[in-house]
C-alpha cells in the first residue's frame, strides 16, 4: 500500500492545513468513549505545561468506533487556567481525529499516527493508549524530553506493577528481549511510547503492515526493532498503569500465540543480530521512581498448578515430539510435586522456552499448535513463581525475576545450538 | 502291440514336447523381463531412497504429518525409505503386468484391465494417507484446545476426532476402489446417525442439565471473576 493510502484524503487535507508540528502524540483508539477525553485532556495539559513554545498536534487514529470515541476526542474541552501555568502555550494544540486504513489493529493505528508525523515533519512522536486512567501531564514530559533534548530515539515506558500483574512479560518477554538484544528493557510492550523522527522513518519503511503486526504485534516489533537495529533507547518510570481492563473473556492461549509468536518471527528476522550478543546492559532510566501504592490481588495458584498437571499429561506425545528428552523428563516429575513444593526451576523455564524458540524456527509442527501447547506450561511458571514469592517483599519478587533473566542469559549458547540444529 | 505304445505314449509326449518348445521362448522372454524388471527395481528404490534423504525428505515428512501416519501403520524406517519402497514395488507390480503380458493373450486381457484400475488404487492411498494426516492434525489440535479449555476427557475428544476422520478417509477410499461400495456406506450411515440420535436423546432426555453446564462451559468465555480466581493479569 502507497504511503499516501496509509491516511484518508480528510485527514491528508487537514494535515496539509497544519503544514509542520514539532510535536505528535498519537492516541490509537476503538470504543473508547468513556476514557478518552481524560486521556486528552491529560495530553493536552502536558503538551501546554512542558512544551509550550512547541508546535504540537494530537492525532486520534481510529479503528471505526461506534460510541462516539471520535467526537469525545474533538468536543473534550480543554483549558489550562486550571494548571497554574507559569508559562502558557504560544500556540494552541491542535487535534485530529482520524479513521486509519488498513488491517483493523493497533499497527494500522499506529501507521497512521506515524505518516501523520512523517508529514508534519514532527522532530518527536509520542504515543499513549485511549483507556488510560492514571496518565498525568508529566507522562509526556518523560516520553518526549529524551527524544527532543537527550537524542534518544527510542523512549520506553517503566511501570511500577504488582507482581503477578504482566506475568507473560516477566516470565517470557523480558527476559528473552533482553537476552536476545542486550539491552534491559522491563516493560518492552508498555503500551506508551516516545520516538524520533528517525525511528518513525524506519517503521513506516518496513513492510509489514498487512501482517500480524498490524493485528497485535505491533508493541513488540516496534520495541525489538529499535533494539535489533541499535537505536539509542531508554525508560521512563511513569508510576502506576491503571487502565481499563482488556476484555476478560480474552484467551490465554490466544494472547500466548500472538506475543510469543510474535516474539519468534521477529527472532527469525533478527538472527544474524542476537546470536552474537552476551550479556545485557541496562536502558538509562530517566523519572523519579517512587512508590506505588498497588491494589492487593489474592491468588490461587492449585487451580494453576492442576491445570500444568493435566496439562503435562495430556499433552506429553506432542511435547516428546519437539522437547529434548531431559526436558520432558523434567516436567513430567514435575506433575507429582505436591503444591507447596511445586518449583519450576529457572533453568528449566528458560530451557523450554528456548525448545519452543528452535521447533517454533524449525517447524517442527505446525505454529500454531507448538503455541497453544505452551499455555500449561507457563500457568506451570506463574503458579511457581506465585508459590515462591507470596511471602516476599517487591524488592525480593523483583530479584527473582531477575534470575531469571540471568538462567536465560546463561543457556543463551543452548538457544544458538538448538536454533541451529536439524 | 507297437501301434498301441506309438499312439498311447510317443505321439502325446512328441506333442507336449513340441508344446513346450513353441511355448519356451515365451517362457524364457518372461523370465528375463523378471529378471531384468527385479534388478531395475532395487537399483530405483536405491536411487530413491538417496535422493530422498539428500533433500531431507524425511524433515519435511515430519513436518507434514506423513511420518505419523507411517509410524501409525508400521513403517518405521523413515518416510524415504517408505517412498523408495513404494516405487520398488511398484516396479516389480509393472514387472510382473509385463511377464504376464509375454506369457499370452490371457496374461494381455489381465494386464489391459489391471492399469485401467490403476488410477483407482492410486487415489484410494493418495486418500487414505490425506485422511491419515487430517487426522493427525485435527486430533492434535482438538487435544490441545481441549487441554487449554481444561476439559477432563481432552483426551478422549482429541481421540474420537482422529476417529472419525480415519473412519471417513477409509470409507472414502474403499468407495473409491469399489469394495463393498453399498455395505459400506450403509453400515457408516447407520453407525453414525445411531451415534448422533443416541447423543441427541441423552442430553434432550436424561442428560438436560448436564447437556446445558457442558455447553456452557465449552462456548461461555472464562468470566472475569474465574479469571480473579487465578488472580493473575497475564498481559
Amino acid at each position: 500500500m502507497a504511503e499516501a493510502d496509509v491516511l484518508t484524503t480528510d485527514a491528508q487535507d487537514q494535515l496539509g492545513k497544519l503544514g509542520e508540528a514539532d510535536i505528535v502524540v498519537g492516541i490509537p483508539s476503538y470504543n473508547n468513549a468513556r476514557t478518552i477525553a481524560h486521556v486528552v485532556r491529560a495530553v493536552s495539559a502536558g503538551l501546554a505545561k512542558h512544551f509550550h513554545e512547541a508546535r504540537s498536534v494530537i492525532v486520534n487514529s481510529d479503528g471505526g468506533s461506534k460510541d462516539g470515541t471520535q467526537k469525545a476526542v474533538l468536543d473534550t474541552p480543554v483549558s489550562t487556567d486550571h494548571l497554574l501555568l507559569m508559562r502558557h502555550p504560544l500556540q494552541p494544540v491542535q487535534r485530529i481525529s482520524t479513521s486509519y486504513v488498513g488491517l483493523p489493529g493497533k499497527g494500522s493505528a499506529l501507521r497512521a499516527i506515524f505518516r501523520a508525523a512523517q508529514q508534519l515533519k514532527a522532530k518527536a512522536c509520542a504515543v499513549v493508549d485511549s483507556d488510560l486512567r492514571s496518565i498525568t501531564p508529566d507522562w509526556i514530559d518523560l516520553l518526549v524530553r529524551p527524544v527532543l533534548e537527550h537524542d534518544f530515539d527510542y523512549v520506553c515506558p517503566y511501570y511500577r506493577r504488582h507482581r503477578y500483574d504482566g506475568t507473560i512479560t516477566n516470565s517470557i518477554v523480558y527476559p528473552l528481549t533482553r537476552t536476545l538484544y542486550g539491552t534491559r528493557v522491563r516493560q518492552p510492550i508498555g503500551g506508551e511510547f516516545g520516538m524520533s523522527a528517525k525511528v518513525v522513518d524506519r517503521y513506516l519503511s518496513k513492510n509489514v503492515w498487512e501482517t500480524d503486526v498490524a493485528r497485535f504485534g505491533v508493541d513488540i516489533w516496534m520495541t525489538t526493532t529499535a533494539l535489533a537495529e541499535r537505536f539509542t533507547v531508554c525508560q521512563v518510570f511513569l508510576g502506576a498503569k491503571i487502565h481499563d481492563p482488556k476484555d476478560p473473556g480474552a484467551d490465554l492461549s490466544a494472547m500466548l500465540v500472538q506475543v510469543v509468536g510474535s516474539l519468534f518471527s521477529l527472532m527469525e528476522e533478527h538472527e544474524k543480530g542476537w546470536k552474537s550478543v552476551r550479556g545485557s546492559v541496562p536502558a538509562p532510566l530517566y523519572g523519579f521512581p517512587y512508590a506505588v501504592g498497588l491494589e492487593p490481588v489474592k491468588v490461587n495458584p492449585e487451580k494453576m498448578i492442576h491445570a500444568y498437571q493435566q496439562g503435562v499429561r495430556d499433552l506429553m506425545p506432542v511435547y516428546e515430539s519437539f522437547l529434548h528428552p531431559e526436558v520432558v523428563a523434567e516436567l513430567g516429575r514435575l506433575t507429582e510435586a505436591p503444591a507447596e513444593k511445586f518449583i519450576v526451576d529457572d533453568s528449566l523455564w528458560a530451557s523450554v522456552v528456548y525448545e519452543y524458540a528452535a521447533a517454533f524456527h524449525q517447524r517442527k509442527l505446525d505454529r500454531q499448535h507448538l503455541l497453544k501447547s505452551l499455555t500449561p506450561l507457563y500457568l506451570g511458571w506463574v503458579s511457581s513463581y506465585v508459590v515462591r514469592t507470596q511471602a516476599d517483599s517487591d524488592d525480593e519478587a523483583e530479584q527473582k525475576i531477575e534470575q531469571l533473566c540471568l538462567a536465560y542469559e546463561q543457556l543463551k549458547g543452548r538457544l544458538v545450538e538448538r536454533w541451529d540444529s536439524k | 502291440m507297437d501301434g498301441l505304445w506309438q499312439r498311447a505314449v510317443v505321439e502325446p509326449l512328441t506333442r507336449l514336447w513340441e508344446q513346450t518348445l513353441n511355448y519356451l521362448p515365451n517362457l524364457l522372454e518372461a523370465l528375463v523381463v523378471l529378471a531384468a524388471g527385479g534388478l531395475v527395481a532395487l537399483v530405483v528404490k536405491q536411487i530413491v531412497w538417496r535422493g530422498l534423504r539428500a533433500v531431507q525428505f524425511d524433515r519435511l515428512a515430519e513436518r507434514m504429518g506423513f511420518a505419523s501416519v507411517l509410524d501409525r501403520v508400521g513403517l518405521y524406517r523413515g518416510s524415504s525409505y517408505a517412498v523408495a519402497q513404494l516405487a520398488q514395488g511398484f516396479l516389480l507390480l509393472l514387472t510382473l503386468l509385463l511377464v504376464l503380458n509375454a506369457l499370452g493373450p490371457s496374461g494381455s486381457d489381465l494386464v489391459m484391465r489391471f492399469f485401467l484400475y490403476l488410477p483407482n488404487l492410486f487415489i484410494a492411498a493418495v486418500i487414505l494417507v490425506v485422511g491419515g494426516m487430517a487426522a493427525g492434525f485435527f486430533g492434535r489440535g482438538a487435544l490441545i484446545a481441549a487441554v487449554n479449555a481444561r476439559l477432563q476427557s481432552a483426551r478422549l475428544l482429541a481421540g474420537t476426532v482422529r476417529a472419525l476422520i480415519w473412519m471417513l478417509a477409509i470409507i472414502v477410499a474403499l468407495e473409491h476402489i469399489g469394495i463393498g461400495r453399498t455395505t459400506v456406506l450403509i453400515t457408516f450411515g447407520v453407525l453414525f446417525g445411531g451415534l448422533i440420535t443416541a447423543l441427541a436423546v441423552a442430553f434432550g432426555l436424561a442428560g438436560k442439565e448436564l447437556a446445558r453446564e457442558a455447553l456452557e462451559g465449552l462456548l461461555k468465555r472464562r468470566t472475569r471473576e474465574e479469571e480473579e480466581e487465578e488472580g493473575v493479569r497475564h498481559l
